[in-house]
């Protein structure tokens, strides 16, 4: 068990700043989802814990060492990999026993600790066989089990996920939940898929160019997104970021103004800004009474369905949960949740 | 072959067939007639018609008895041998180096390091002759394992590093953070997958250094260290009248041992041959 520490970390290709001054603390035990879009820098920042990409400037400290020189199999760390990276010459058994071949274990207690790791995640009947006879599950768990197999004190997944059908991806989250509530490792997790950064994490990290947008639990990410970035990248469906216009009488979007108690008094608050609306903050209502748009696209998913709206230019997007007899083509009026609305400033982006 | 572009036309493929028959006639046919003459006696060599009359054994047993031909057997096998595996060890070595690493001047040398091949073999045995003189190894194995060995390593090294860049990197990533040293990656990853690539390339090697002649006629001089080849070449110089179907025998046995490599390799060879080409 081990806490990581990412100081003022740095990593450079040439003239390129791949991972900028980032900071970033994860307590011992805790399960950090690093989230963002590719070329965020997520990965790089995962593989120079792992001390598989060198570290440019800055610290990175594994419980209370400094790992920034320590070469990877001495980090006390295990990494999943998007492709599993099984040894395919080997056998299941010897894939998850060969840390610690390497690491010169006793063979009863190779023996001891495969059979366990192996029982855990239901892989005993698949001992013998190799990677290439196993199914994409199959494989994915003998990954998860060579990791489990050292014990270590962080466990690192590198999008673990991607390579799996969407039923199988949903099973196996829990799975990796579930496993890692039980060994209470440390572990950090990137993805790009922000429903599995939601469903997780214990923390996420936003990342976008190589800095930290937003750290924080799921839910106040979620409900509290700090700029129109993490607005944008957390949620699905995302959030309608519109332009607007704020005054003394309330807020102007698309040319309808809402009376908007709650900031009005402001007076800090910008004339312009970016309004951000959840697809389920919107309600359906006459065209009259809301921003008046005609319904382009509607998406039935039998609990819920979403309704894209074009007003204008823009497409707005509407989840409701109840049926309601709208067609493609047809006018509707679309009414913001006051209460739920989030602001941005138009310059900086920031929340407001 | 399977065709993923369409399916031949009936002429198409005919053309192929024949094509094919031909070439393989071309190629087989000498070693036929080579396997024919065996069996046939000195009289009976240009009476008799492509199948022996009266098959014998005689030349094989002739062979096999010959003076000195298990030296000769030996010699070759314990060459070719030897300087195969120090030819997959330095290989895996260089072509583990391309594959995996970018350097200044890593095209120049790939391209220089077969430079050896582009040469041919006589115009390098007088300057080698004149080195080995002066290092005193004349007519030793030694000279002989490290000239198949300088002059194999190019091709096995230019055929190995298209396998090891095939290895993903991340079962080296993987195995690092297992615990495995470089060493252990080479030898314990990288060269298990890259199976028949180690076939190829040692079977190639093995072959050349089977087959080697101007190398052992140059640097050896007493009678046992002669190879096969060579003692090929010494028979049909010896005798006033060629004894062909006693010579025919000896070039079917040396064949053979090849031939049964291949054989047992074969489906790894085509794979180490044409693997990468499509991807």
């Amino acid at each position: 068990m081990a806490s990581v520490t990412l100081s003022a970390l740095n990593k450079t290709y040439g003239m390129v700043e791949v991972i900028q001054n980032l900071d970033l603390e994860i307590a011992d035990g805790e399960f950090v989802v690093l989230v963002g879009p590719s070329g965020c820098g997520k990965s790089t920042l995962l593989r120079m814990i792992a001390g598989l990409e060198a570290i440019t400037g800055g610290e990175a400290r594994i419980g209370d060492r400094v790992v920034n020189t320590v070469a990877a199999k001495n980090r006390d760390i295990a990494m999943v990999f998007q492709n599993y990276a099984l040894y395919p010459h080997k056998t299941v058994r010897q894939n998850i026993g060969f840390s610690l071949k390497m690491r010169k274990f006793p063979k009863a207690e190779i023996e001891r600790r495969v059979a366990e790791a192996a029982e855990l995640l239901a892989l005993t009947p698949l001992l013998d066989r190799t990677p290439r006879a196993l199914s994409g599950g199959q494989r994915q768990r003998v990954a998860m089990g060579r990791a489990i197999v050292r014990d270590p004190s962080v466990f690192l997944f590198d999008e673990p996920l991607s390579n799996l059908d969407a039923k199988l991806r949903v099973e196996m989250r829990a799975q990796i939940k579930a496993l890692h509530r039980r060994l209470g490792a440390t572990s950090i997790y990137v993805t790009h898929d922000q429903v599995e950064a939601m469903t997780m994490g214990d923390k996420i990290v936003v990342m976008r160019g190589g800095e930290i947008q937003q750290a924080g639990r799921p839910i106040d990410v979620y409900d509290a997104p700090r700029n129109v970035f993490v607005a944008g990248f957390i949620g699905s469906p995302s959030m309608n970021l519109m332009p607007a216009t704020t005054d003394d009488t309330g807020l102007t979007l698309f040319g309808v103004t809402f009376p908007w108690e709650q900031r009005r008094q402001a007076e800090t608050l910008p004339e312009d800004v970016v309004c951000g609306v959840r697809p389920e903050n919107f309600q359906l209502c006459a065209p009259e009474d809301g921003i008046d748009g005609v319904i382009d696209a509607i998406e039935p998913m039998g609990g819920e369905t979403v309704a894209t709206v074009a007003v204008g230019e823009a497409k707005l997007t509407v989840l409701y949960r109840d049926r309601r007899p709208v067609a493609v083509g047809e006018r509707v009026g679309l009414r913001p949740d006051l209460a739920t609305l989030h602001v941005f400033d138009a310059r900086t982006e920031l929340r407001r | 072959m399977t065709s993923e572009t369409g399916i031949a036309s009936k002429g198409t493929r005919f053309a192929a067939w024949t094509a094919l028959v031909l070439l393989t006639i071309w190629a087989v046919l000498p070693i036929l007639w080579s396997l024919s003459a065996s069996f046939k006696t000195p009289l009976t060599l240009y009476s008799e018609g492509f199948i022996p009359e009266n098959p014998t054994l005689d030349n094989y047993g002739r062979v096999l008895s010959s003076e000195g031909f298990y030296q000769y057997l030996g010699n070759s096998l314990y060459l070719a041998i030897t300087s195969t595996v120090l030819t997959l060890f330095v290989s895996v070595l260089a072509a583990y180096g391309f594959a995996r690493y970018a350097f200044a001047w890593r095209h120049v040398l790939l391209l220089f390091i077969l430079v050896p091949r582009i040469l041919p073999r006589a115009s390098l045995i007088i300057p080698l002759y004149d080195v080995i003189a002066r290092l005193d190894l004349l007519d030793t194995y030694t000279v002989l394992i490290v000239t198949y060995t300088a002059t194999a390593v190019p091709m096995a090294t230019w055929i190995l590093i298209g396998f090891f860049q095939a290895v993903p990197r991340e079962l080296e990533e993987a195995a690092a953070i297992d615990g495995a040293s470089i060493w252990q990656r080479i030898w314990g990853i990288v060269v298990p997958i890259s199976l028949p690539g180690m076939v190829t390339a040692g079977i190639l090697s093995l072959r050349e250094a089977w087959n080697e002649f101007p190398f052992v006629l140059a640097f050896t001089t007493s009678g046992d260290m002669r190879t096969l080849p060579f003692q090929l070449f010494a028979m049909r110089d010896n005798m006033g009248l060629t004894d062909w179907p006693l010579i025919n025998a000896f070039t079917i046995t040396t064949i053979i041992p090849i031939l049964f490599l291949y054989l047992l390799f074969e489906r790894q060879i085509v794979s180490g041959l044409t693997s990468g080409a499509v991807k």
